[in-house]
């Protein structure tokens, strides 16, 4: 049965204008599956003249003193900034390797330990619910604190250097990871957990047969986030408390004005994160095929 | 109309009841809403081979009369007994397939299938190479390697029924195991469960919406009222076994299923006497 409202639905015109393709009596059919894909090249094309469109405009304002090349640096002056450091100019006693490989050796470190000991808290609050209830509070207040404001404290107990820099890493990510963890344990199914148990399994067979699968693809999924917070852990740790790695590189050319450091260690930065996102979210592909779940 | 003697006679094989349940209720405490009461006052009592099903409206409270069997809820009152021991409230001491088939989504068939064993403390790999019989006889030969997103909805239901019967208890509890299955599957699966359940001394009980299901597979039919569960009726089915697909068409069939449908409360061309079936059902539980 076709009411009438029905029917004047179907004859009013759309409001997106999309014309239609076919008509049954009164009836306009419309498509609504796009069978066209961007092409790839197209946007690529489209990006790329974007980029230089911005880096051209930012040169030619700078040369027409549009812009402070002074405070803004320029495209040029960046180019040969990076191709000293990249060509192995020392700098404040390190060189932009060394300062990339610290800062690497600290993000990874701190993402690794962070996730481990957050998951692991997480999943261990599943056999007591006390524990759960008295613990819960103090992860909520840690969760919403501010982290940075731990650096100085950080490195008054772990002193200049890596330590403090990783354990603020460690801050960042310890709390995501407890909490999609927690999520994950909270995600069981009382049912699967009653199959188990009509099986005649007790506590620990049901937390490595149902609780651990359930909730490892939670904590897979906050890995791309943690990557990201451990790079900001890593970053924040050397401008504050250590004279080493990339951070510090940026914290250095700031304060001897050298803006096209800045630039060159933001850059650097960026593909950094880029790669090591890149590198995760490829890791997480992979667990989660191995673990046969659909994302 | 038959008297408690007769139907003794006719079940009891042995002395001790394979599953014996005594005026349970079950209630269900709901935030901002009254308690439901889910099963009230319910006994059975079931003799080892026997095969009985359990009908009633949907969300008159089989599956929770299950639960309880199965020791996985605690009943507000009664008392279950399985094989001689007191049970109530401990699980493992029957084999119970719930009305989901519940396939563990991570791990492949012949892992769900074989997950009783690993539980007992046997190796992956030597599970795996248990269940293969198994996997067979529920045709699921070929998918041992498959996982649970990759089989049909009545193959699911078929590996759900393996896992069951290869948990190895002499009980058996199955909830609508045949609901996801066309009628040619579902009728050859039914002379299968019965050979089975004869090969192996099973004690099966069944519940299922589907009548002429459970008159073609039980010794005895129990129906259960509209919540609160009560047990309404025991309808004894005398049909000769093996049943075979034949014994649809006798007039035993019909009078059974008849009565099971006057009982659930549709009106038939023969009525039966609601009253005598109460009496029954006291003479049964008494
Ligand atoms: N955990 C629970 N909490 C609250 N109420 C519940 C719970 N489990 C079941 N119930 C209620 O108990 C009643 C009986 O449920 P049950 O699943 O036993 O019905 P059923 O007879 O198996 O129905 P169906 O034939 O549809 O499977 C229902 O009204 C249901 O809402
Ligand atoms: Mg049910």
């Amino acid at each position: 049965m076709v009411t009438a409202r029905q029917i004047s639905l179907a004859k009013a015109p759309r409001g997106d204008g999309s014309v239609p393709l076919a008509q049954i009596g009164d009836v306009q059919l419309h498509r609504v599956i796009s069978s066209k894909r961007p092409s790839r090249a197209k946007v690529l094309v489209v990006q790329v003249v974007l980029v230089a469109a911005i880096l051209a405009g930012w040169q030619i304002a700078a040369d027409l003193h549009l812009v402070s090349a002074l405070f803004w640096s320029t495209p040029f002056r960046i180019w040969d900034r990076g191709a000293q450091l990249f060509g192995g100019q020392r700098l404040d006693g390190t060189t932009i390797y060394s300062a990339l490989e610290y800062t690497i050796v600290a993000a990874i470190s701190g993402f690794l330990i962070g996730t481990v000991i957050g998951a692991g808290v997480g999943l261990s609050l599943w056999w007591s619910k006390t524990a759960e209830a008295v613990v819960s509070p103090f992860v909520i207040v840690f969760h919403a604190l501010p982290k940075f404001a731990l650096a100085p404290l950080l490195v008054l107990v772990m002193g200049l250097g890596m330590k403090s820099e990783i354990a603020l890493a460690v801050a960042l990510t310890v709390v995501t990871s407890l909490f999609t963890a927690q999520s994950g344990v909270r995600a069981v199914d009382s049912d699967q957990v009653k199959l188990l148990q009509s099986l005649g399994a007790n506590r620990r067979d049901i937390f490595f047969k149902i609780v651990i699968p359930t909730s490892v693809p939670w904590i897979i999924s906050a890995l791309r986030i943690n990557i990201g917070l451990a790079l900001a852990g890593a970053i924040i740790g050397e401008m504050v408390a250590s004279n080493n790695g990339i951070g510090h590189l940026i914290f250095y050319a700031g304060s001897i004005y050298d803006v096209a450091l800045i630039w060159v260690g933001t850059g650097v930065l960026a593909a950094v994160a880029v790669l090591m996102y890149a590198g995760v979210t490829l890791l997480e592909k992979k667990l989660m095929i191995g673990l046969h779940v659909q994302m | 109309m038959l008297a408690e003697k007769d139907l003794t006679a006719m079940t009891c094989h042995k002395s001790v009841a394979a599953v014996e349940v005594s005026k349970v209720s079950v209630g269900f405490r709901r935030e901002g809403q009254q308690d439901l009461l889910a099963v009230d006052d319910v006994s059975l009592r079931v003799f080892p081979g026997e095969f009985v099903s359990l009908v009633g409206p949907s969300g008159c409270g089989k599956s929770t009369l299950f639960s309880v069997i199965a020791g996985l809820l605690q009943p507000q009152a009664g008392q279950v007994v399985v094989e001689g021991t007191d049970t109530t409230g401990l699980t493992g001491g029957v084999g119970y397939m719930l009305q989901k088939d519940m396939l563990l989504p991570w791990r492949t068939i012949a892992d769900n299938v074989g997950l009783s064993l690993e539980l007992a403390g046997m190796k992956k790999s030597q599970a795996r190479k248990e269940c293969m019989p198994i996997l067979e006889r529920c045709g699921l030969g070929g998918f041992e390697i498959s996982y649970p997103s990759q089989l049909s909805g009545g193959m699911r239901q078929r590996a759900a029924l393996a896992r069951t019967l290869l948990h190895g208890r002499q009980v058996v509890l199955l909830d609508e195991p045949f609901g996801a299955l066309d009628a040619q599957t579902r009728s050859s699966l039914h002379d299968w469960l019965e050979d089975l359940g004869r090969d192996l001394g099973l004690t099966i009980i069944l519940i299922t919406h589907d009548v002429e299901e459970a008159v073609r597979l039980s010794d005895r039919i129990y129906v259960m009222t509209p919540r609160p569960g009560r047990i309404r009726g025991i309808v004894p089915v005398e049909l000769a076994r093996p049943r075979g697909l034949a014994c649809v068409t006798s007039p035993d069939f019909a009078r059974a299923k008849a009565k099971v449908l006057s009982l659930l409360g549709h009106s038939v061309a023969s009525p039966v006497h609601e009253s005598s079936d109460r009496e029954m059902a006291k003479a049964m539980e008494g």
